[in-house]
């Protein structure tokens, strides 16, 4: 690829000052090109693999209605990867590789989509906690973002995001109605609880990446987010009276949690081992580098149909 | 709606060179390239307005991705230009 002709940081600082969005990597400075094209295929990868994730469960709907419900909110995830990716490739980016080549531990999106959702009910949960972080994390970036394009592709993605977590929630009260559902669902929360308030990634204090603030790729912190998840995922799960460990602080104006946290957690067993105490968040990368159970498989589904169309080309 | 075409030349340029220099032809033949513009509006008094793209090599394909993948509304008009079709009269 050749190099295209980027900005000095100053150039670059003194545009977003004058409030004028960047429209093409010719706007970028060399930092800004890689923090973008970072926080872009996090997104991209996450949108992407929630399909064959959230394909796992959805075989499992109860009526043709739902299932068709399901498999609309896949069509919609793929479609937000396909704009997350496109603008990569206007980047620069050779997506091909990036999709179909890249091995399944080099994927950036949270670890909570390599825990296979097993059931109807898991995957109601996923819609109402999964693509309320999504929701939370896209609105965010969407209100924030310096980056012109993707501001503009988000009104699309922020739409359809609230209507999955609308699903998720809707699904949670009917199962809610009977004890055995709402047993099922406080199972289902007792493992994807803690797996989305760990979605939102180190906290402040240990973040890496601070350009993503300055450059306005984000508005909030890591921390921040995590609070606006907290904030209408608790009240939902109180109002179904399903147990989860964090509750309203008024004293610090803020929700805390009342397990240990961050924690070990045993994939295969979808439990978390809080009878050991609290782990570093070093432990907590070591868990997300190796990545989960379902990684190669996910992204086996996803990589799988273009070699095969491959070889049959080959032996044409 | 002009802003794109600045740097589709160089991108699809400088993709065709890795093409040619690629020990694999045959990944390319997968890789779609040519980038379609996606208008489309909602009412008959509003204008038309870009909401995205698409990339395909043909304009059937064009049409059926575009449908499939910009779904969000019930728009009464939707059409595709071709990037390299755009004129920059004015750079944003």
């Amino acid at each position: 690829m050749v190099a295209p002709a980027l900005q000095s940081e100053e150039a670059l600082l003194n545009r977003i000052r004058r409030q004028q969005l960047i429209e093409s990597v010719e706007h970028m400075s060399p930092l800004y090109l890689e923090g973008i094209k970072r926080i872009l295929t996090v997104s991209a990868d996450t949108e992407l693999i929630s399909a064959p994730a959230y394909y796992h469960a959805a075989v499992h709907a109860p009526t043709l209605n739902a299932f068709g419900s399901a498999v609309a909110i896949i069509q919609d995830e793929l479609g937000h990867a396909h704009i997350a990716y496109r603008l990569l490739r206007d980047l620069g980016v050779d997506t091909e590789q990036l999709i179909f080549e890249r091995d399944p531990r080099q994927f950036k999106y949270p670890y909570a989509f390599d825990v296979p959702l097993d059931s109807w009910v898991e995957l109601i949960v996923a819609n109402a906690f999964y693509d309320r972080a999504g929701y939370v994390l896209l609105s965010d970036i969407y209100h924030s973002t310096t980056f012109g394009p993707w501001k503009r592709a988000l009104v699309k993605v922020d739409k359809e995001e609230t209507f999955h977590l609308r699903h998720g929630e809707q699904w949670m009260r009917r199962l809610n109605a009977t004890p055995e559902g709402h047993e099922q669902l406080q199972r289902a929360v007792d493992w994807m609880f803690l797996l989305t308030v760990e979605w939102f990634g180190l906290p402040d204090d240990l973040k890496k990446h601070s350009e993503q603030l300055e450059y306005g790729f984000k508005g909030h912190t890591n921390d921040e987010l995590r609070q606006i998840w907290m904030s209408t995922a608790v009240p939902l799960c109180e109002e179904l009276q399903l147990k989860v460990p964090a509750h309203y602080d008024p004293e610090q104006q803020k929700y805390v949690l009342d397990c240990p946290f961050p924690a070990h957690f045993d994939a295969k067993a979808k439990r978390w081992l809080l009878e050991e105490g609290p782990c570093s968040w070093d432990d907590v990368l070591k868990r997300w580098k190796a990545r989960g159970p379902a990684n190669e498989e996910f992204v086996g589904l996803i990589q799988r149909g273009k070699r095969e169309m491959l070889r049959l080309l080959e032996q044409e | 709606m002009k802003r794109m075409n600045s740097d589709a030349p160089k991108s699809g340029a400088a993709e065709s060179v890795a093409s040619l220099g690629s020990d694999q032809p045959r990944r390319e033949a997968l890789n779609e390239r040519r980038v379609w513009h996606v208008y489309a509006r909602r009412k008959y008094d509003e204008p038309l307005h870009e909401i995205g793209n698409v990339v395909a090599d043909d304009v059937e394909l064009a049409r059926v991705y575009a449908r499939s993948i910009y779904d969000e509304f019930p728009w009464i008009e939707m059409v595709l230009v071709p990037r390299d079709c755009i004129v920059t009269v004015i750079a944003p």
